[in-house]
């Protein structure tokens, strides 16, 4: 029996960054919302998290959920909860170069691979990433890789902890630049978040709201408003559309009890995940949408890329206490993010320090050594410092989720199928972004280096925007080709990588798609000045 | 009664973090540990499966040499002698229980013995008083 409820503006599934600030900026905007999400609602922070790598590792998205093929490794990369990603993310908060809008133009075609322009530019997105920046809070100084026009860092930078100075080091001797890494873990305080303490917890959920998550600071103020509808614990399981195929009119989703409910809505949106997007509209087939909603360009699912990563540490003849401080990006260097001439791979790479807890790095830099020699090494944890390398992966159309319809978890969704390949370029991008690991922290004075084995991170690209309906699910403002009342948010949309993490783009996209959504309401996103007013 | 597969989780537990003048998985519980991960979490049938083939091969009862030997191989994703093709992938097995009983080990209290770690510091005000440089160039 399912359960119909009444009809809502817009239903969101995927609490994520992009659905959380959807719900916050629609709901603030007069549109009433439903938020579905598939995990549970940590609705207090400070006593549901415990500052514990193993306990906390429940709002981790099981990786477990999907079967895999290919060459790459595993790392879906997300989290498992209300806040979605942002619950486990570590708040590096990149802008995207100009030229990663247009990698086609730039570096052109690569063998394999399905490299394409972005239908809109840095100049569109820049208007966003301001207001995202200033919404969300980002700590920053002008780096020496800043566009001249940006305006300051919201918030100021954190200073540098003895890790971060140490490695600082290295980079100097070899000529390289480096800056405070822009990042939305607060140095001063807002409203409902209290500025960073340094406890290093970051990716096992943030106690004090000091790194950026939906859950903290988009979804109690959306709840405020009234217009926000919040389902934790609910899966959703197939888009309906009318019966001529064009519009999308409720979403069928399960509740962790089992009971089945429809929610009609004018509006869809789907912001769930680059692996649960597909899932979920290839689930979603029907008479007149066969090949799966959303899906007449045959490209839903494909051109999957991530960022192929590797984290580096050094141990040194001194204390650098690597707990100390918030989990990356004290310090980055992006001297190497873009494509270098003469080189034999295009694109580039983005280093990144970090400060590993324990089991993160036994099981991380460390994961080539086992029995003696890691408890050896461990020995030395208080002595390391390191850096996580970030190579743009390039999509390809054979990198792809399916689902197979003969295999349903417990809520009767087929289960998704990731084949994914790292493509040559992928491997050359690495190879040279763990020699300059290693080269910089033997000049950085570290007297033995560990190397973690490539992992990829920021899966991407399996709904990507375009302006031609045969060659893209979406278009720029996120409202899929075949029906345009069905929007999709999040890292699936974008055709390129880039080698900045993404979830500042995820959010500047999420506004643009926010500002289009509202407007079929007559409707109008508040500035962030106008929503600070609110929350103060 | 725990399962027949429970004494070699026990030995590679302490094949992985030895003890020595410091703790290692045999004073932290990492096995008992690990065990309520394979019984309760999803999706752990294959470390299960390939725990059982540890007993086919009575890991637990090598002589040490020998018990060294086989951890050498599944490291290199090598299948030690008596594996056999219905047993999950040699590396794979090794790459989920290396992680499950190391991960374990080093998020534990006991290990901070090891590590220096001094742990949760939220409620003490964290770390923030000890950035060196608060203007960094």
């Amino acid at each position: 029996m399912i359960l119909e409820h009444e009809p809502v503006d817009v239903c969101i599934v995927g609490a994520g960054a992009a659905g959380g600030l959807l719900a916050r900026l629609l709901t603030d905007a007069g549109v009433h919302v439903v938020l579905i999400d598939a995990g549970p609602y940590y609705s207090d922070p400070k006593t549901m998290f415990h500052e514990d790598e193993i306990a906390d590792r429940r709002i981790w998205w099981p990786e477990d959920m999907y079967v895999q093929t290919g060459t790459a490794p595993r790392g879906l990369n997300s989290g498992l909860g209300v806040g979605g990603g942002t619950l486990v993310w570590t708040g590096a908060t990149f802008r995207l170069f100009p030229d990663d809008f247009r990698v086609l133009s730039v570096d052109g075609q690569q063998p394999g691979a399905s490299v394409a322009d972005w239908p809109i530019g840095y100049a569109n997105l820049a208007p966003y990433y301001d207001m995202v920046e200033r919404h969300i809070g980002v700590a920053g100084a002008f780096t020496p890789w800043d566009q001249p026009d940006r305006p300051p860092y919201p918030q100021p930078p954190h200073g540098y902890y003895g890790h971060t100075v140490a490695i600082r080091r290295g980079f100097e001797r070899l000529g390289l630049r480096t800056a405070p890494g822009p990042t939305a873990v607060l140095s001063r305080a807002k409203p409902r978040r209290a500025a960073c303490c340094g406890c290093g917890f970051c990716m096992h959920g943030c106690r004090t709201g000091s790194m950026y998550s939906t859950a903290v600071a988009e979804v109690p103020p959306a709840l405020e408003t009234g217009r926000l509808d919040l389902r934790p614990e609910c899966v959703g399981r197939r888009i309906s559309t009318s019966e001529d195929g064009t519009t999308a009119e409720a979403v069928e989703y399960v509740h962790k009890d089992g009971q089945v409910h429809l929610q009609p809505a004018r509006v869809v949106i789907a912001s769930c995940h680059t692996v649960e997007i597909p899932r979920l509209l290839l689930a979603s087939a029907s008479a007149k949408h066969p090949n799966g909603l959303a899906n007449s360009s045959d490209q839903l699912g494909r051109n999957m890329m991530s960022h192929p990563s590797a984290h580096a540490i050094g141990t040194f003849p001194e204390s650098v206490n690597p707990w100390e401080g918030y989990a990356l990006n004290h310090m980055c260097c992006l001297d190497f993010a873009q494509t270098q001439p003469g080189k034999p791979y295009v694109r580039g790479f983005t280093m990144e320090t970090s400060a590993p807890l324990p089991a993160g790095a036994a099981t991380g830099s460390l994961a080539r050594l086992w029995g003696a020699e890691l408890k050896r090494a461990m020995r030395q944890y208080s002595h390391m410092a390191g850096f996580f390398t970030i190579c743009e992966g390039l999509p390809m159309p054979t990198n792809r989720v399916t689902i197979d319809r003969e295999d349903l978890d417990r809520f009767g969704l087929p289960r998704a199928h990731l084949h994914y390949d790292w493509h040559t370029n992928d491997v050359r991008l690495m190879d040279a972004a763990q020699e300059k690991s290693v080269e910089v922290l033997k000049a950085a004075g570290a007297t033995e280096v560990f190397r973690q084995p490539s992992v990829q991170v920021h899966p991407l690209g399996t709904a990507r925007m375009g302006s031609d309906p045969a060659s893209s699910v979406v278009d720029a403002n996120g409202a899929s080709h075949d029906v345009p009342n069905l929007y999709l948010a999040g890292g699936a949309l974008f055709p390129t990588g880039s080698s900045v993490n993404p979830t500042l783009t995820i959010l500047a996209l999420a506004w643009r798609t926010a500002e289009h959504v509202a407007a079929r309401f007559g409707r109008r996103i508040l500035s962030p000045e106008e929503m600070e007013q609110l929350d103060s | 009664m725990p399962e027949p597969w429970f004494v070699h989780l026990e030995a590679f537990a302490e094949e992985m973090i030895p003890s020595d003048d410091l703790p290692g998985a045999r004073e932290a519980g990492t096995a008992e540990a690990a065990a309520n991960v394979l019984r309760t979490a999803p999706g752990q049938e294959q470390t299960i499966r390939g725990l059982e083939a540890l007993h086919r091969l009575g890991f637990a009862d090598m002589p040490p040499a020998q018990r060294l030997q086989t951890m050498e191989q599944l490291a290199k994703g090598a299948p030690p002698p008596g594996w056999t093709a219905a047993d999950p992938p040699a590396g794979k097995f090794w790459q989920a229980l290396r992680a499950l009983t190391v991960s374990l080990f080093y998020g534990s209290d006991t290990s901070r013995q090891v590590t220096g770690f001094p742990g949760p510091s939220l409620d003490s005000g964290g770390y923030v008083r000890n950035i060196v440089e608060r203007q960094p160039r």
